[in-house]
């Protein structure tokens, strides 16, 4: 049933970034991660308080939950180090009463600057540099792949 | 006053290198990192050493190696005998791991020394991040107990988020909101963030000015 803006329930957003960058996710197991860290940390009672739904694009989220929630939803966020199998981590970066003062807010996705195979502890991993001098190291093997992070400086991606 | 992430664990204990976690610690609004491994010079990281020990005996032997006002010395706690030997030593900053510790481990005479000696009780975020449950559970009572402490003795505390990857490392406003889990207000927050500075310079937390 609909209500007049003013009956409707007050909502806050929450945009997050995602962390290794350049990783996309299911919005599903977003959602899932949120729910569960919500759960964990503070009961079904606050937890349906909070209200969370999720979503999700290309290295980001926007988080809804109910007006008030935000700072119990953040810290759960915080709890979060995976999604589906993925390591990651969610950095909040702002929040909002709009979606569209949030959509405008977006952080750009970073931008590759050089690629390349790189040998450390005689393992062969694939290179990728961000700007910020940032580089990610991609293992891929049989059981999924291994990341390591190292900045531009370091002598074992020179 | 520097805002000092506690305790990190960077290449090859952790999966980032040293570089690249002060980088994010940067980014997350850290003014300092204390590092307890990694290689190079690195603008913003104190060298941390953490010393595992059985006996207040093998902390003395092991510190004897370590130059004097060489970076962050830290002891990982144990019993209450251990905890209140080992913080007399001279050159320990940090009492690390405390809610690994026996319940007990660390009481209002530990709190009166630490505060005298000036040595910070180190407050881990790592298992209020990574763990579930009943062993949260335990982690965050543990943590009420000693802010009790800390507010009647006033003892310094350091808050670390004992990260071994940039997944693993929080944000200070991720630090503030989860420390409100165990009732830390955002000024203690900020003074456990900064109290490192204090203690290796020798100043006390609180200065007295006369006008």
């Amino acid at each position: 049933m609909s209500q007049l803006p003013s009956q409707r329930e007050r909502r806050r957003y929450v945009l997050v970034r995602f962390l290794p960058e350049g990783i996309s996710l299911d919005p599903r197991d977003v959602y899932a991660a949120v729910a569960e860290a919500c759960t964990s940390l503070w009961g079904d009672t606050v937890s349906s308080e909070i209200s969370p739904s999720v979503m999700a694009w290309e290295g980001h989220a926007i988080i809804r939950c109910r007006r008030g929630s935000e700072e119990r939803l953040i810290t759960a966020v915080s709890t979060i180090t995976r999604v589906g199998d993925e390591r990651v981590a969610l950095r909040t970066i702002t929040t909002s009463g709009t979606l569209h003062a949030i959509r405008s807010r977006r952080y750009p996705r970073p931008e590759v600057i050089w690629e390349r195979k790189v040998g450390i502890g005689g393992r062969i991993f694939l290179a990728r540099a961000y700007s910020g001098q940032k580089v990610d190291l991609i293992e891929k093997g049989i059981k999924g792949q291994e990341m390591l992070f190292f900045a531009a400086e370091d002598g074992e991606v020179r | 006053m520097p805002l000092i992430d506690g305790c990190i664990h960077p290449y090859p204990d952790g999966d980032s290198s040293l570089r690249r976690m002060a980088l994010e610690a940067s980014e997350l609004g850290f003014d300092q990192v204390v590092a307890s491994g990694g290689s190079g010079d690195v603008p913003g990281v104190l060298r941390g050493t953490i010393i595992s020990a059985p006996s207040v005996k093998e902390v003395i032997s092991t510190l004897q190696g370590i130059p004097r006002g060489d970076g962050v010395v830290m002891v990982a706690s144990g019993d209450l005998a251990f905890n209140r030997g080992v913080i007399g030593l001279r050159g320990v900053r940090v009492l690390k791991g405390i809610h690994r510790s026996p319940k007990g481990a660390f009481n209002h005479v530990a709190a009166r020394e630490a505060e005298t000696k000036g040595v910070a009780v180190e407050l881990d975020l790592s298992p209020l991040v990574e763990s579930r449950g009943v062993q949260r559970q335990r982690v965050i009572s543990r943590y009420t107990d000693l802010l009790q402490l800390h507010r009647r003795y006033h003892f310094p505390f350091t808050l670390a988020s004992n990260a071994r990857s940039i997944l693993g490392q929080r944000s200070v406003r991720d630090m503030v909101f989860l420390a409100r889990l165990f009732g830390m207000e955002e000024g203690e927050v900020m003074g456990a963030l900064s109290s490192l500075d204090s203690i290796l310079s020798g100043r006390s937390p609180v200065q007295v000015v006369r006008g």
